[in-house]
């Protein structure tokens, strides 16, 4: 059956989702959902494909949004299907990464710290085998352009969930219980798996000073 | 001897970098002096939570330039109503 739609009435900009202009939310947000998006679809045209679906659903349901979440929590839920929906037709196989309380084990082989503490049994055990050289920033916390464009290199470098949530957190600034209720992660899972990404992300970085 | 001697718990760096994940999502005044007497007495485990607040700060400029504009907006609004169209034809 075909839902009748209300011409222009989604199209206003003025139109009010959970108390915000529509324009807002998008100006805010389209980008971001985009980029989450990308994470589980091929291309950036099919990702923005993903998101004007996901924005069609949005004002389609945008009276039933009880505000019991965040907005934003809600936008991502649904840019999640939608992009599910769109990676499912092109008959992509998802790379599970389910990540459940053993990432926070001590002896985690997927650890990104791994091999650079001394290991049980050592006189230093539990203490750095292998220091990390240095900061990242300048002590004035000067951005250079070149470092930006570093940290997106090994954004990318990242496995899809990994990416999503560090998105999510770092990026869209979406809490952990938001992230962990949008990535259907237990609250243990969300922080093991955020571990693992910030530290895959510094571990790339630190290469950097290494060449 | 530091001020925290004998009287705040010790931790290991093993498991300090695994509250770096909360410190950096946290304030500072909270840390608490269990952080506080391992940073002090942990060169390494200060670089490392340094560099992952520097990561924080860096993450915050990653999609710099993606803002759309008033101009972008209305593009969208526009797709999105074209999209419901199409969806509807």
């Amino acid at each position: 059956m075909t839902q009748a739609v209300a011409p222009a009435e989604g199209t206003n900009p003025e139109h009010l989702v959970g108390g915000i202009p529509l324009a807002s939310l998008v100006r805010d947000f389209h980008r971001p959902m985009v980029n989450f998006a990308r994470t589980m679809v091929n291309s950036p045209t099919v990702a923005e494909e993903a998101v004007q679906e996901a924005w069609v659903q949005v004002l389609q349901s945008s009276g039933s949004f009880e505000g019991r979440s965040a907005v934003s929590t809600w936008l991502f839920g649904i840019v999640r299907h939608t992009a599910w929906r769109h990676r499912r037709r092109e008959s992509r196989i998802r790379d599970h990464e389910v990540l459940g309380a053993e990432a926070t084990e001590r002896t985690d082989p997927d650890d990104p710290l791994s091999g650079r503490m001394h290991p049980a049994g050592h006189p230093d055990a539990g203490h750095w085998r292998q220091p990390p050289s240095q900061r990242l920033l300048p002590e004035d916390q000067t951005v250079a352009s070149e470092l930006v464009a570093c940290v997106r290199a090994a954004l990318d470098t990242l496995p899809e969930r990994q990416r999503q949530l560090v998105i999510l957190r770092d990026v869209v600034g979406i809490s952990a219980e938001e992230a962990a209720e949008i990535l259907e992660l237990t609250a243990e899972a969300q922080r093991a798996l955020l571990y693992r990404a910030r530290g895959n992300l510094r571990n790339e970085l630190e290469k950097r000073y290494q060449r | 001897m530091t001020a925290y001697e004998n009287t705040v718990p010790a931790i290991d760096c093993v498991d300090f970098v695994r509250l770096v994940g909360d410190l950096v999502d946290s304030d500072p005044q909270h840390w608490g002096a269990i952080v506080a007497k391992h940073l002090e007495d942990c060169p390494p485990c200060l670089t490392y939570l340094q560099q992952m607040l520097d990561l924080k700060a860096l993450l915050n400029h990653v999609f710099d330039g993606e803002q759309l504009s008033d101009a972008d907006v209305a593009g969208v609004v526009n797709a999105i109503n074209n999209f419901r169209e199409g969806q509807h034809e």
